[in-house]
This record gives structure tokens, C-alpha cells and sequence, in this order.
């Protein structure tokens, strides 16, 4: 798994995107409670910065409206 | 956990330049592709140009987009009010709202930003201020009003993010600003260069005596003044600490630049996040390092407000980041902000620029604040005059100080007739924001004021 650089992804930077990725798939979940979304979205969009930052995916999941 | 780095982001920020150009590539290929799909305003021009986001997928696109200009973002903005259909986020997700504040064009521009575009702004001033060894536990005062301008809102998140302790000053008056930053053991303080002289100044009267306080930093943004060595070391020595420059706009929300605290002289500018090209203002061709031109910005960082190549007005000098010792790769511009392209004052065919008026006049200890004032005399004849209040205590050394400050001026404007007048101490107006020093009451004005 390669960053936006060509770089071979270290084991951490693999486990920020899984963090993101499984932060992005929670917020999916239909029924949440409106804290559960707020706070999720909080998250979600703090773990995007780390991502965006590290160079690590460019492309932003607007569906989630972070 | 954590290691303590000179760096905010070390793997972007020591990258090198062939990968760098490969990041901003892959950014701008994401972003052009995300603005035909969601911005009316940008995909009308994109189309124009007859490009599809297909044709831009390397850096060396970059430079088959069009020019943005400020005036087509306003005439947008006026056409299909409050916003114009820049924006590639809807309006309904937006948290907050700001304006441009007013030193430039006919009205403001106004923006939206939604929770990540906050996180962002934030983020781009953290590499400023840890740059700048801003770490946490350190105590920020921000001299700052928290209005409709966007100003040092996100550096103020920053701070609280990177654990420092923050201290809102809102609309305190000056001697209350003084004072908290005394009772509360402020270590950095934040305002425009302007400001912290003013906050100085306050101090001398409350008979505070700021180098022995605990203020190690001030980091400073709104004004060219910041780095303008004169004004930089008047800043410096009112306040026995360092003063690093950091310059943004409320068109990208954040700083895209800043001052690391090796203090080269200039500023890097964060190229993970912009791209920053440096252009004839006349021709719109790129200049090459070391030469000045007009900024021309694109910005990756903020989804609701997709900026490609757009016309600042700043002049800036660009240098290779090897100017440097700091070991980061991104470039810098030599002196910060060198003005603004539309500043020029043309006085009976004279250019005159306010920052080199003001790079002179710092020179003088005996000043304390100076006001440029044009007018027409006989209803034909452009004048000028430099205003000057005095500093208490330098009164006995006004009188040479005068020649000396009117030889300087005079030698540095191609023997222009520049007058040195004195005026009465407090009648020259403060400035909180950005300064306006500049009083053109000519019928017909020679520049852009």
C-alpha cells in the first residue's frame, strides 16, 4: 500500500487509514443517535487531517459531509 | 509517544523537492477533479479553458489552469448572492462564516467553512507556531478582536490543539490587554506588528517593564511590517523576545506561510498545502528565484473553498529553501509579504511604496508612530509628507533625527521632495487589525492607494 508520494505505507500510517476508514464506515450506520454522529464526525474529521497530512489519500468521502 | 522534533509534520516538511512536486501533483489531481464535480463557478471556468479534470494530473499541469482574480470570485459573489456557487461544500454544512476585512476592493468577500476546513486552517498555523518553538504549556495572549475577519481565529485553534494554554482578549481595551498578559504570564503573544508596538507602548505608560516579563515569543501576521528588519528589531527590543512573521488571507483562511526560528529573514512557505507561484504582475509570465512578482496561490487544504492560481496583489521575492539552515525543503519568500501590487503611490513619477517608507522610518528610535499623507497643492501638484509622532523621552534628538530621516527619504525616492513634518504625540490614528498609514487626499490620485 502505497501514500500519495509512491512510498511504501509504514505499519502505522496503515493503521491511521484503517482507523479513518473504520471511523467513515461507522458514521455510514443508518439510525445514530445525534451525539454518536456529532462526535464520530469530530473524530472522523480530526483522523482526515493525520491522513491528508501524511500524505497518505487525497480524495475526501464528502457522502460523510465531514 | 511522542519525540520531540523542530518539525509539526517532519515527513512533509523535510521531503524532497522531486517528491514534494509529486505530492502537489496527486493534490492538485484530486482537487481540480473534486471542484469540476462540485464547483459550479470553478467547472464554468475549467471549461472554458476546454480543459476536463483528465488533462491535469501532474504538477506541471498546474500551469494550464486560468489565472482566478479576485474581481471575477466578487463579481461571482454578486451575481448569485451571499456566496456566489463557488463553494464545493453545501452551504448547510458550513459552522461558520467570514469576510474579507475591507483594505481592498469594492465590497468583502465572504466564505463558509465546515468542520474539517477549521481543523485544517488550524493545522497550517500549528506549523507556524512550532516552528517558531511553540510548544505546550506555553501561555498564547492573542490580541485580537474574534469578529467577522478571519484574522488569528484558526491560530488561536491551533494553539489550543497543540495543548497550550490560550488567552482570549476579545474588545479589551489596550490597558487590560497589557495587564492580563502580565497577571497571567503570557509567554507568546499574537497580534499584527502594528499592535505589539501599541501594546508596548501601553506598557511604558502602566510603567510595566516588558523585557523582564515572561513574553519569549510574539508572532505577528496582517502587515508586511513583520519582517521589515527595522520593525522587526523595534518590536523585538520593546519586548525582549523574539518576533517571527507568519502572512495569510481570508481567501485560503489560514497562513501559507511563516517565519521558522532560525529567523532567515523570509518565510517558508507550506508546500504540502499551496502552491506558490511568483509571476510578472504585467504579463502573468512565472519569475525566476530572487526575482519580484505578484503571489499567485493554489491551495489543496480547504473542500468548501477550492482555490487554482489565484491573483493575490502580494509582491514577493521567492528563494530556494536552502537559504535556510533549518533542514525543512520548502521554499521561502525573502522579507515575507513586500507589499501589495496595487500599493504603489505614484508621486509626480516617483514609485512610492509604504513598506520601503516604513522599512526607513524604523531605521529612527525617535519615532513612535508616522502617517504618509499626499494631497495636491495649487489644485495641480502632487505632494507628499511624512507625519511623525515622537517617543517620549527622544524630544531633545527630534531635530537631527529630522534631517536625517528626510536625507533618507529623499535619497531612496530618486530625490523626490519628500517633507518631514512633526505632529503633536497621540493625534496619528492606532490600528488593532491592518494598519492604514496612508492618507491620499489627492484630486487625482498617481497609484493605487
Amino acid at each position: 500500500m502505497k501514500d500519495l508520494i509512491g512510498r511504501e505505507m509504514t505499519p502505522v500510517e496503515r493503521k491511521i487509514l484503517r482507523a479513518y476508514d473504520g471511523l467513515a464506515a461507522l458514521l455510514r450506520e443508518p439510525g445514530l443517535a445525534p451525539t454518536v454522529v456529532s462526535n464520530l464526525k469530530e473524530a472522523a474529521s480530526s483522523l482526515w487531517i493525520c491522513v491528508n497530512e501524511l500524505g497518505l489519500r487525497a480524495e475526501r468521502d464528502d457522502d460523510l459531509a465531514l | 509517544m511522542t519525540t520531540e522534533s523542530p518539525y509539526w509534520n517532519p515527513k512533509m516538511e523535510t521531503l524532497p523537492r522531486e517528491d514534494l512536486r509529486r505530492l502537489q501533483g496527486k493534490k492538485l489531481r484530486a482537487a481540480v477533479a473534486r471542484a469540476w464535480e462540485r464547483s459550479p463557478f470553478q467547472r464554468r471556468r475549467l471549461e472554458a479553458a476546454k480543459l476536463h479534470p483528465g488533462k491535469i494530473r501532474r504538477f506541471e499541469d498546474l500551469k494550464r489552469l486560468p489565472f482566478t482574480t479576485r474581481a471575477e470570485w466578487m463579481d461571482n459573489q454578486a451575481e448569485k448572492p451571499l456566496f456566489g456557487d463557488l463553494l464545493a461544500t453545501p452551504a448547510e454544512q458550513a459552522i461558520r462564516y467570514h469576510m474579507t476585512s475591507g483594505t481592498t476592493g469594492r465590497t468583502p468577500l465572504r466564505v463558509l467553512d465546515g468542520r474539517t476546513d477549521w481543523k485544517w486552517i488550524a493545522e497550517c498555523w500549528c506549523y507556524g507556531f512550532h516552528a517558531f518553538g511553540v510548544r505546550p504549556g506555553d501561555v498564547v495572549f492573542f490580541a485580537f478582536s474574534y469578529g467577522t475577519f478571519i484574522g488569528f481565529w484558526g491560530a488561536h485553534y491551533a494553539c489550543e490543539k497543540m495543548g497550550c494554554l490560550v488567552l482570549p482578549s476579545g474588545n479589551m481595551a489596550t490597558p487590560n490587554r497589557v495587564r492580563l498578559i502580565e497577571e497571567m504570564g503570557a509567554t507568546v503573544v499574537c497580534a499584527t506588528p502594528t499592535y505589539a508596538l501599541r501594546l508596548a507602548q501601553e506598557a511604558r505608560e502602566m510603567g510595566i517593564d516588558l523585557p523582564k516579563g515572561k513574553v519569549r515569543r510574539l508572532i505577528v501576521s496582517g502587515e508586511p511590517a513583520g519582517s521589515i528588519p527595522a520593525s522587526k528589531r523595534l518590536i523585538e527590543e520593546q519586548w525582549g523576545a523574539v518576533c517571527g512573521d507568519t502572512a495569510g488571507m481570508t481567501e485560503l483562511g489560514t497562513i501559507m506561510m511563516f517565519e521558522c526560528d532560525r529567523q532567515p529573514g523570509g518565510a517558508h512557505v507550506i508546500e504540502d498545502h499551496f502552491i506558490e507561484e511568483v509571476v510578472d504582475p504585467e504579463t502573468g509570465r512565472e519569475v525566476a528565484y530572487g526575482e519580484r512578482g505578484e503571489r499567485v496561490v493554489t491551495s489543496f487544504g480547504r473542500g468548501s473553498i477550492p482555490v487554482f492560481r489565484y491573483r493575490t496583489r502580494d509582491l514577493v521575492v521567492k528563494v530556494p529553501h536552502s537559504r535556510c539552515s533549518c533542514g525543512r525543503t520548502f521554499d521561502l519568500f525573502e522579507g515575507g509579504i513586500l507589499g501589495r501590487v496595487d500599493d504603489m503611490l505614484l508621486v509626480r513619477g516617483t514609485n512610492v511604496y509604504p513598506r520601503a517608507i516604513e522599512s526607513i522610518v524604523r531605521e529612527h528610535a525617535v519615532v513612535d508612530e508616522f502617517q504618509i499623507y499626499l494631497w495636491t497643492a495649487e489644485g495641480i501638484r502632487d505632494e507628499i509628507a511624512v507625519r511623525f509622532e515622537v517617543r517620549a523621552g527622544h524630544e531633545a534628538g527630534w531635530e537631527k533625527a529630522a534631517k536625517a530621516l528626510h536625507d533618507d527619504l529623499v535619497r531612496n525616492h530618486e530625490g523626490l521632495g519628500i517633507l518631514v513634518e512633526r505632529v503633536a504625540a497621540g493625534s496619528l490614528p492606532r490600528f488593532e487589525l491592518k494598519a492604514r498609514r496612508v492618507k491620499d487626499e489627492r484630486i487625482v490620485k498617481g497609484g493605487g492607494a
